[in-house]
């Protein structure tokens, strides 16, 4: 008699239930797509209008070009006219190359200049004629990107001319702009930077919480309650009021640009962590701690050796919660830190966002490195990471 | 102490003067300020209600009993968990208006899409459709709450002959509503704090036409671009009057909608 129907429809729906979840994962996927993606992709291939998903995967041209396949770029106009590529020096490794008219170069002297008329004046200099172009519909005049270490001299890049049927499209990773961002960006620094305040952030954190929490939960002293109440007051009060009062103190204690003010702080605890492992606290069975006093247990000991132990699960989660608090923290590194040696990845991402915001490939490939720790954690810890914003109804 | 500062003229270095409520009247006669806190207002009065739909409907989808239900939760919820500059600096290029994949992929249902972030006008859909990427941690609390209710009202439903959508209309919300206004709540004072996306994804300018300047970003730039302690410190305080007064209003407004087991 069951409404739910027959095996046929219960599969029809299942099937149709899964299609819509996995349409909506690839819409939610997609942003991280697109970040891997870009973060692969040489400069040239980022500045590509999307036309459809296949844009998602980073690709290289590919031409023969002195009998070996190289990658070009930036494909110019169209050279539809015979031509000649032309080679001049202006100095020791001050060598240029150009694309000419073959009827604006006469006698080893140009006579007028094709696609730079404002460019160096080659007819002060001998020019050579390197090759002849073989003129078709399709030719165009590309960029043969080499070995950046070839380019580090102030050689010129090399240009060339190729037929669009010789130029090949193939999934080439550009995996040097991870290792270029993490040299260009100072990214390295800024990592270790961030990986030593979280790491001392989330020590005193939930040594200090859970200090803390001790004296609230398990230890009976008149006005304790009252006490907490105050505490938890303290939660009401937004950040952006005690920021500026906190920042005038850190101000006279001479602590601008230093790390102490991200990471001292830590020291006085989280209300609201605090309220956490007290709770918990308090679902610890007294007979067991009184087991611990009648035993000559003083209340250093127990909280060291019992209540610390037992209250691992809630300690995880507070400094699983710090450690994203710290990793992701960007107000405070923005107030404090002032000399660009001492951010944070965080700090250092936005303000390269500001300043090479045009170098998508190298930028989306630091992104990818700040956001790997923390997916890596969210996999290893996913339970913990469930469990505490089901405590604690946060969102970062 | 920041009630202090706030009213005073007070540029963090040289010793504070006291000035009475100057630096409260100066606020009322600035455009930026309203302008920022009506910034602020429209964004957290699309988010936060747009947040908790598209929670719910998550929420909803992923309470059913599929195979693989784990990796799908997973998926809508990792978003949640990335850095928050990471993610803005992620949607700045995601949106981007000429080489973003948006617009790409709008371009080819035959959509032109708007300038996100560069166009005043789509700056607060840009930022508030990013915020809905971000909602994986409702929907784990609207998730956990789902699995709470109680399985024989849904037979004592059915029994009745009411079909999936009355029992999600009848049983499901009121059961949840509690958590449902927690998390209103929560998005309305986070909404009222929004600061970094707003400061990544524009520089820390506020945007075109000032259009992502936000409240708690135009006190930043008056604390510590302008040096103006004074002017800060009082928008801090107003801006806890208007939270409190905001989230009083949510929970008496609420009494009507929510309901308490037991009660």
């Amino acid at each position: 008699m069951s409404a739910r129907g027959s095996a046929r429809q219960r599969f029809a729906r299942s099937t149709l239930s899964h299609a819509l979840l996995i349409a909506m994962s690839c819409l939610f996927l997609l942003p991280f797509a697109w970040l891997v993606g870009t973060s692969l992709k040489a400069d040239d291939d980022v500045m590509e209008v999307p036309t459809d998903l296949k844009v998602l995967i980073p690709k290289g041209r590919f031409a023969p070009i002195d009998g070996r396949p190289q990658r070009v770029s930036v494909g110019q106009h169209p050279i539809d006219y015979p031509a000649k590529i032309i080679r001049w020096d202006e100095g020791p490794d001050q060598g240029q190359i150009a694309l000419i008219r073959a009827s604006e170069i006469a006698d080893g002297k140009v006579k007028k200049w094709l696609d730079r008329p404002s460019g160096p004046e080659a007819d002060m200099f001998p020019v050579t004629v390197v090759k002849d172009v073989l003129a078709s519909a399709d030719s165009r005049w590309w960029r043969v990107e080499q070995h950046p270490d070839a380019l580090a001299t102030g050689q010129q890049p090399l240009w060339d001319c190729v037929p669009d049927s010789n130029v090949a499209v193939r999934f080439w990773p550009r995996w040097r702009n991870y290792v270029d961002g993490l040299a260009k960006y100072s990214f390295a620094r800024f990592y270790r930077t961030t990986t030593l305040i979280t790491i001392a952030f989330v020590f005193l954190m939930v040594l200090s919480c859970s200090f803390t929490a001790y004296g609230f939960g398990i230890l009976e002293w008149p006005g304790r309650n009252l006490v907490f109440f105050i505490m938890l007051c303290t939660m009401m009060l937004p950040g952006h009021v005690t920021l500026i009062p906190v920042f005038i103190l850190f101000k006279h204690l001479g602590w601008i640009n230093t790390f102490r003010p991200l990471v001292v702080p830590a020291l006085f605890g989280s209300a609201f962590f605090v309220f956490l492992l007290r709770q918990f606290y308090l679902t610890i069975p007294r007979s067991l701690i009184d087991a611990a006093r009648i035993d000559g247990c003083g209340e250093l000991r127990i909280w060291w050796q019992l209540i610390l132990p037992l209250s691992k699960p809630a300690l995880m989660t507070v400094g699983l919660f710090s450690f994203l608090h710290a990793w992701n923290d960007f107000l405070g590194p923005l107030v404090y830190l002032t000399s660009e040696k001492k951010y944070t990845l965080s700090l250092g991402l936005a303000m390269f966002q500001g300043e090479y915001g045009t170098e998508y490939g190298m930028l989306m490939a630091m992104t990818v490195l700040t956001v790997v720790p923390i997916l890596v954690l969210f996999f290893v810890a996913q339970k913990t990471f469930i469990q505490g914003v089901k405590l604690s109804g946060m969102k970062e | 102490m920041s009630f202090h500062y706030s009213l005073t003229e007070f540029d963090g270095t040289a010793k504070p003067v006291f000035v009475g409520v100057d630096k409260y009247r100066q606020l009322l006669a600035d455009e930026l300020f309203w302008l920022s806190l009506r910034n602020t207002a429209v964004y957290t009065v699309f988010a936060v209600p747009l947040g908790v739909l598209v929670a719910l409907a998550l929420a909803l989808l992923l309470n059913m009993k599929l195979r693989g239900m784990s990796l799908y939760r997973a998926m809508f919820f990792v978003p949640s968990v990335v850095p928050v500059v990471a993610a803005s600096v992620l949607w700045v290029w995601f949106l981007n208006p000429q080489y973003g994949i948006f617009n790409g992929l709008l371009r080819l249902v035959g959509v032109a899409g708007p300038g996100w972030l560069s166009s005043p006008a789509w700056t607060k859909p840009a930022l508030v459709l990013m915020s809905l990427w971000s909602v994986g941690g409702t929907m784990v609390l609207y998730l956990a709450s789902l699995q709470d209710v109680p399985e024989q009202l849904y037979e004592a439903a059915e029994i009745d002959g009411a079909g999936p959508w009355r029992k999600t209309i009848h049983i499901t919300l009121p059961i949840i509503s509690p958590v449902i206004l927690f998390t209103v709540i929560m998005g309305l004072i986070g909404g009222f704090q929004y600061f970094t996306q707003a400061y990544v994804m524009t520089g820390g300018t506020g945007g075109a036409a000032d259009a992502a300047l936000f409240y708690c970003l135009y006190l930043f730039q008056k604390a510590f671009n302008f040096q103006d302690m004074g002017g800060a410190s009082a928008m801090a305080w107003m801006l806890f009057v208007v939270i409190l007064v905001i989230t009083l209003l949510t929970f008496r407004v609420s009494r009507q909608f929510v309901h308490y087991e037991g009660k």
